[in-house]
């Protein structure tokens, strides 16, 4: 019962936080899936008058003005996600510039070496001749 | 010509970060449900589009690379699998951290971010096959990259079949004024920066090619130890 409790409770704080979502989910969920386990909560609930209380007022509750109020202003603070975000892409973009980096100083070593080669062939080729 | 391309890429991502930058924060107005933290979306989409580009450039590559056996539709292969292992990451990463602040989770094993993350872990498998295979690599990292190119469409839509909590592919034609705007600007910006990476790649990886056919006809012919 608890477990149920606690689903509701995050399905309402879904439906709150993403009306859309919620919305287009239940709509797919409609052509899809009818759960047999609706029947079994609502003949519960029914029985359980306690139950049934708690769910309304927790579901008051959060539907409440300060509720949302406090939820809005929390995700118009809210900016350390924002620059995480951004920061991670410059951290991978400068990893893999760096990486590349790494593979032309690498390259240009190894011509380096080539040509020091070649140059000693060279030269012990004009020697000979 | 092609050094003009570069320069001209390389300008545009110049002017292009600062500008998109400044739309993102100052333009574009904040969205009604997520409110700031709504930004992340301007970088990660574009970034999962340019994924899917990389992992076709990949997948495409490497089928051709099978059927031809001409070393060029190689490089465009390899290529294309190190920008999808870049673009991939940076998916997950501003994706997961976006989810932690609309869904309270780092992580949610649904459809659509299941799938981009298997799709991530093949291209890796990519890189490291070619890196570490030794003979033979380059055909089964080519059957690699084609098992990942059939994994983007799916990724795509699996939105749409599966019940996620993931948005559908609904969100992008819905926008409106600067956030459309601001959105397709970065989408342009985002294959400007593409379109550079895999040049300079792509140039680095020929020249070292030509290298190592020299180095080995050197070899061959006692040129050189």
């Amino acid at each position: 019962m608890l477990m149920m409790m606690r689903i509701m409770s995050v399905f309402f704080v879904i439906t709150i936080l993403f009306p859309n979502l919620v919305i287009a989910q239940t709509a797919n969920a409609k052509t899809t899936y009818i759960s047999p386990m609706r029947q079994q909560c609502m003949d519960e609930m029914k029985k359980d008058k306690l139950w049934l209380a708690n769910i309304k007022a927790r579901v008051q509750s959060d539907l409440s003005y300060e509720w949302q109020n406090n939820n809005v202003i929390e995700a118009a603070k809210n900016n350390r996600h924002v620059i995480g975000s951004y920061g991670v892409i410059w951290v991978l973009v400068v990893i893999f510039v760096l990486f590349l980096f790494r593979r032309h100083i690498r390259m240009m070593s190894e011509l380096k070496k080539l040509k020091i080669q070649f140059d000693t062939i060279e030269k012990k080729l004009a020697d000979t001749t | 010509m092609r050094k003009i391309i570069v320069f001209l890429l390389i300008g545009l991502c110049s002017v292009g970060f600062p500008t998109t930058l400044y739309l993102i924060f100052y333009k574009a107005p904040l969205q009604d449900v997520l409110y700031f933290n709504q930004k992340i979306f301007y970088y990660h989409v574009p970034s999962a589009f340019m994924m899917f580009v990389a992992i076709f450039a990949c997948g495409i590559g490497s089928v051709l690379y099978l059927w031809k056996r001409n070393p060029r539709y190689d490089f465009w292969a390899q290529t294309g699998a190190e920008l999808a292992v870049l673009f991939g990451a940076i998916v997950l990463m501003t994706g997961s951290i976006w989810g932690k602040a609309a869904w309270d989770v780092w992580w949610q094993w649904d459809a659509r971010l299941t799938s981009s993350l298997l799709v991530w872990v093949i291209m890796v498998a990519y890189v490291f096959v070619r890196h570490y295979g030794g003979i033979g690599a380059d055909r089964l990292s080519a059957g690699l990259a084609i098992f990942g190119m059939i994994d983007v469409p799916l990724i795509y839509v699996s939105v749409n079949i599966w019940r996620t909590i993931h948005p559908q592919t609904s969100v992008v034609p819905q926008l409106e004024g600067m956030m459309k705007v601001t959105f397709w600007i970065s989408v342009l910006l985002f294959c400007a920066f593409f379109s550079l990476l895999f040049a300079l790649t792509m140039a680095q990886r020929k020249a070292m090619a030509q290298m190592d056919v020299i180095r080995e006809s050197a070899l061959d012919l006692g040129v050189i130890e």
